[in-house]
């Protein structure tokens, strides 16, 4: 007997959705279908990750674009078996990134949105430009961000901004 | 002279003219980028190339080195402008490329602390406009079968005719994307007037969340009270389901859709208040910005 498993694929580049249409054929037991149907979405982080997102929008694995048949089948039987197997990359840290904030980061963070330099944010909270290049340097560094436009893009993405 | 040698010559031509107009970014001893001189004083490079610094020491092409500044950015179209605190050697300006089509060549010309980068490939793809993730409008969408130098990024991708196709820059997984000429052209001309390209603004904070037996939403976590959201009687806890009649996946989807050229658009909004069935119509703001 065979379980359907009904996946849709989201994947914004062409390659990275070639690759992964590969992955799926031939599987007896999952089902590729419309974005609206789906227990399982499969998408991208934007850095080549893939990404697998349960119906409620839990992200529940993050794989390797090179991973292989058995591997990508597997992790999506246990997310559909409602298994989280999502091990977080070094430059992207947990979903609790608004609790690791600090509420001064916080409040950094929506200067940051703002578009606001050091010597901005030093201004608008009262503190020294050292300061609150610290205080920036923590953020990206909790965030996993590059720079500051990728921190801000991590924020809006996740919820600690207002967009 | 056989063709060969020829076909090399022209190549090395190209490679020298370019560097001409092409600098290193340095900031704090690490090699951030290259970049191109931009008009009088002003230095073109690619967003995501920057790291996290407001000052930078530039390169030049004559072998002189200049402080420059940030003197604006667009994350949504990875485009960052610096202003030089010296004289940059005069340059002819670059010509644009026009109609970039597959299989052509394509020479990326970067610079490094120590000289010029060149690598060359070809156009891998190039099809129509397309939206960055974070709603920027990409005049084009050229990838390049090119094996790009992480120091070449932010400096020049030409034609074999050399005419600029734009800046070089990292899609996921290392593949080089190409902003084209044109979109540098049209933010870089926004960027130096008032350092910044505005975004669209709703003024709420949203979270994915699973809607009846098998659609999704974004339901409505935080609210901007004086925001344009609230302004067009959106609450919290609404779940937007909807927009202009297209499903709303995610947070994602939302973000795509809140580029610079939003700002002032009107959105018909499908949502879900207490599980019933409602209606919005949003007029996208303006991020605020300082």
């Amino acid at each position: 007997m065979t379980v359907s498993i009904r996946v849709a694929v989201a994947l914004a580049e062409a390659e990275l959705a070639e690759r992964v249409a590969l992955l799926l054929a031939e599987t007896a037991d999952i089902e590729q279908v419309d974005s609206d149907a789906a227990d399982i979405t499969i998408s991208d982080d934007g850095r080549g990750m893939i990404e697998i997102v349960t119906d409620v929008g839990t992200l529940a694995a993050v794989l390797s674009p090179h991973v292989d048949r058995e591997i990508f089948t597997a992790a999506l039987r246990l997310v559909a078996a409602g298994f989280i197997i999502s091990i977080p990359a070094p430059d992207d840290p947990a979903d609790q990134t608004e609790s690791l904030l600090t509420p001064r980061e916080s409040e950094v963070m929506a200067l940051l949105a703002s578009g606001a330099s050091n010597k901005a944010i030093a201004r608008e909270l009262g503190i020294s430009p050292n300061t609150a290049k610290f205080h920036v340097a923590a953020v990206l560094a909790k965030l996993g961000a590059r720079n500051r436009s990728d921190a801000v893009a991590i924020a809006m993405r996740r919820g600690l901004v207002l967009i | 002279m056989t063709i060969l040698s020829q076909f090399s010559d022209a190549f090395a031509a190209l490679v020298a003219k370019t560097a001409e107009r092409v600098v290193a970014i340095d900031a704090g001893g690490r090699q951030a980028a290259s970049g191109l001189l931009w008009g009088p004083g002003l230095v073109v490079t690619a967003d995501e190339a920057l790291v996290d610094e407001q000052r930078f020491s530039v390169n030049l092409p004559d072998g002189r080195t200049a402080g420059a500044t940030l003197a604006g950015r667009d994350p949504s179209t990875d485009i960052a402008l610096l202003r030089l605190e010296a004289e940059a050697p005069g340059s002819a300006a670059f010509q644009p490329a026009s109609d970039t089509r597959p299989g052509e060549l394509a020479i990326a010309v970067g610079r490094s602390r120590t000289g010029v980068i060149a690598s060359v490939g070809i156009v891998k793809e190039a099809s129509g406009s397309w939206h960055s993730s974070m709603g920027g409008l990409i005049d084009q969408r050229i990838t390049l079968d090119l094996d790009l130098d992480r120091c070449a990024h932010g400096g020049a991708v030409m034609t074999a005719e050399g005419e600029l196709v734009g800046l070089a820059a990292f899609a996921p997984r290392r593949q080089a994307l190409v902003i084209p000429a044109a979109t540098v052209t049209r933010v870089t001309e926004r960027l130096a007037a008032s350092g910044t390209v505005g975004r669209g603004y709703a003024g709420l904070s949203l979270h994915p969340v699973r809607v009846g037996e098998n659609r999704t939403g974004v339901m409505v976590m935080q609210l901007d009270e004086t925001g344009p959201a609230a302004r067009s009687g959106i609450r919290m806890g609404d779940v937007v389901v909807a927009w202009n009649g297209e499903p709303v996946r995610g947070v994602r989807d939302v973000l795509r859709r809140l580029g610079p050229d939003a700002v002032g658009t009107n959105v018909d909004l499908d949502l879900l208040r207490a599980g019933e069935p409602a209606k919005a119509d949003l007029t996208i703001g303006e991020r605020p910005t300082r």
